[in-house]
């Protein structure tokens, strides 16, 4: 499998605060690559640092051999490479189909299609969102308005998606059904990287996972191997179950430092 | 759902026509530019009200015009004053120094307003709601300054008069008016239907988020900064013609600047009515109110503001809206995006996102039943 997305020593600092430190990785056509690590391991920053919406402090992300520099994000979607956020962001006052519809037009879909509204309703069908097309995003569920963040990333016709933390926050039966649409996604052709706490969806999805601790990669490969790594389990230790744990508590960071 | 449907098969249905331009709209605005094209030929309007609704057609465009920015793109502007003012002197030193045709001295005042708008919008533009605000007042005075100062191109506080002749006369420019309306109309439907209307609408959301799925914000915004100046300084020059003499106090003043906000926010911001209807109010309040009660003048204006903020924010297209509900007719979901609670403000402080959604419950209804 050749690599689509390459970082080569990746480095992102906050004046002394070494929130990235050289993390190279890969990521191959058609593979789900997971991101895991403790609260504040630099999991965001990395994905800022990859959908070139900020630029790196050192190293460099190349998409397909062409770097992804952080200088406009724009630009790195007509690229091919689009990101979700943690915290939705939906365009409040547009409808669900309108903000489908933005992410189509000013994305770099391939190929040309009949109508964009027929191409922003398939997509909806394929979110489960076609019958919620004509309402504000404020009317549906967290479920939903996640599912409208991935519909309208999906919409630009990215060749890498990265999502972050998609299932975190929904009920189980949610969540399930949103780890068989990001099957789903990569079956379309879509290669994915996902940062997720929730440690089923993340270890049932993943081709190779990557876990960050403190910026810096501690551990990389299958799942299993991943999840009885002794350094794994040491940057995880002294935690709670990590299932709610989006939410950095000052306590938490203590421990974790400790 | 079924309603996308029947809008895609109604589009289609006017082949050889861009997709965003309905046949309906383009047969109402046809319609209305023959019949205010003639009405002055057919009725024999009183002189006065002639000229004054000539002035009034170069108040919607220049309404419309700050509507880009302010509605669409939701950065307020308190400075347009600068780019009227500097498009209405540009003119006039044009007209009375090189002697050059009325209609090439609006358009290079135009092209030179935009460039001015361009010089302190590239770098503004990246404040977001109040701040961006807040630093175009300062433009606007700045601006102000200077020109009153720079009497040998603007005559100082003595002002410039047109030479005589120069210009089309005041009964004439109605019709001028009129064509700059139109294109000014024009363009307002063409950026608010087509897939740029989208982007505008996005970038006033959330400029992050949009910039995440492909929108260049800073191309988008400083290009529609350009065209709103370019168009209100074309009106500057069409104000100068129409007075035939003017000065810096009166080109660049504060109040010129909140006139485009009140023309703006009375009528419906983020609309093509709204502007429209709004100059109007304007101007009636102008022209034969304050004739008559010249020391209400503020205190009117700041009257009306606060009711349309407290109780329409969509202002006078809000309550058309509202009355079209009444008699049934369910607007799209994304009318509401138009609203003065501009999402670009804080988010934190952002109660006005509910306000800027006066019929969301009803749409609600709607949908459902």
């Amino acid at each position: 499998m050749s690599a689509l997305l390459v970082g080569e020593s990746v480095c992102k600092y906050f004046g002394g605060l070494k929130a990235v430190d050289d993390v190279s990785f890969e990521l191959a056509e058609g593979e789900i690559l997971g991101l895991i690590g403790p609260n504040g391991a630099g999991k965001t920053t990395l994905f800022s640092v990859a959908a070139g919406s900020v630029p790196a402090t050192h190293g460099r992300v190349l998409l397909d051999g062409k770097p992804v520099n952080g200088k406009a994000g724009y630009r790195s979607v007509h690229q091919g490479i689009c990101r979700t956020h943690q915290i939705v962001r939906p365009f409040a006052r547009l409808s669900v189909l309108d903000n489908v519809l933005v992410g189509h037009h000013y994305g770099s879909p391939e190929g040309s299609h009949s109508s964009p509204r027929d191409r922003a309703m398939e997509i909806l069908d394929f979110i489960g969102l076609a019958e919620r097309a004509n309402q504000l995003p404020g009317e549906l569920t967290l479920a939903g308005r996640k599912r409208l963040e991935v519909a309208r990333a999906l919409a630009t016709g990215p060749r890498v998606l990265l999502l972050d933390e998609v299932v975190a926050g929904l009920n189980p039966v949610e969540g399930k059904r949103f780890v068989d649409l990001i099957r789903q996604i990569r079956e379309r052709g879509t290669s994915i990287i996902m940062i997720e706490h929730v440690m089923h969806a993340v270890m049932g999805l993943s081709d190779r996972i990557m876990v960050l601790d403190h910026g810096r990669l501690i551990a990389e490969g299958n799942p299993q191997d991943v999840a009885h790594d002794p350094q794994v389990i040491e940057a995880y230790l002294g935690r709670e179950d990590d299932e709610d744990g989006e939410t950095v508590t000052p306590s938490a960071e203590e421990r974790h430092d400790a | 759902m079924s309603s996308t449907r029947t809008r895609t098969a109604g589009r289609r249905a006017g082949r050889g026509l861009p997709l965003w331009l309905s046949p309906k709209a383009l047969g109402i605005f046809v319609v209305a530019l023959v019949a205010l094209y003639l009405a002055p030929l057919v009725l024999s309007l009183d002189g006065y009200l002639h000229n004054v609704v000539g002035l009034t057609f170069m108040f919607m465009a220049a309404g419309l015009a700050w509507n880009w920015l302010g509605g669409y793109v939701g950065q307020i502007s308190f400075g347009h004053a600068a780019m009227f003012g500097t498009g209405g002197f540009v003119a006039a030193r044009l007209a009375i120094t090189f002697g050059l045709p009325f209609w090439l001295t609006w358009v290079v005042g135009g092209l030179v307003a935009g460039l001015y708008a361009l010089i302190w919008g590239h770098p503004t533009l990246r404040l977001r709601g109040p701040y961006f605000s807040i630093a175009t007042i300062g433009v606007g005075e700045a601006t102000r300054l200077v020109a009153t100062y720079w009497s040998d191109f603007t005559g100082g506080s003595s002002g410039l008069s047109l030479p005589i002749g120069n210009g089309p006369t005041k009964y004439e420019l109605y019709w001028y008016g009129l064509y700059l309306l139109a294109a000014v109309v024009a363009i307002s439907y063409w950026l608010r239907k087509s897939r740029i209307g989208l982007g505008l609408l996005a970038i006033k959301e959330d400029v992050e988020a949009a910039a995440d799925v492909g929108v260049n914000a800073t191309l988008y915004q400083d290009a529609v900064l350009f065209l709103s100046g370019f168009v209100v300084g074309i009106c500057g020059g069409f104000y100068a013609s129409y007075q035939a003499f003017i000065d810096p106090l009166d080109m660049f003043s504060f109040d010129r600047s909140i006139s485009f906000v009140l023309i703006g926010v009375i009528g419906g911001i983020g609309t093509i009515l709204g502007p429209a209807m709004g100059a109007i109010v304007f101007v009636v309040i102008q022209e034969f109110l304050l004739a008559s009660y010249p020391q209400l003048y503020l205190g009117l204006y700041g009257t009306l503001l606060i009711i349309v903020i407290l109780f329409e924010p969509l202002g006078l297209s809000g309550l058309l809206l509202r009355l079209g509900k009444r008699l049934g007719r369910k607007p799209p979901a994304s009318t509401a995006a138009g609203g003065m609670g501009s999402a670009s403000a804080d988010p934190d402080g952002a109660p006005p996102v509910l306000t800027g959604v006066p019929g969301q419950d009803d749409s609600k209804g709607g949908t459902s039943a």
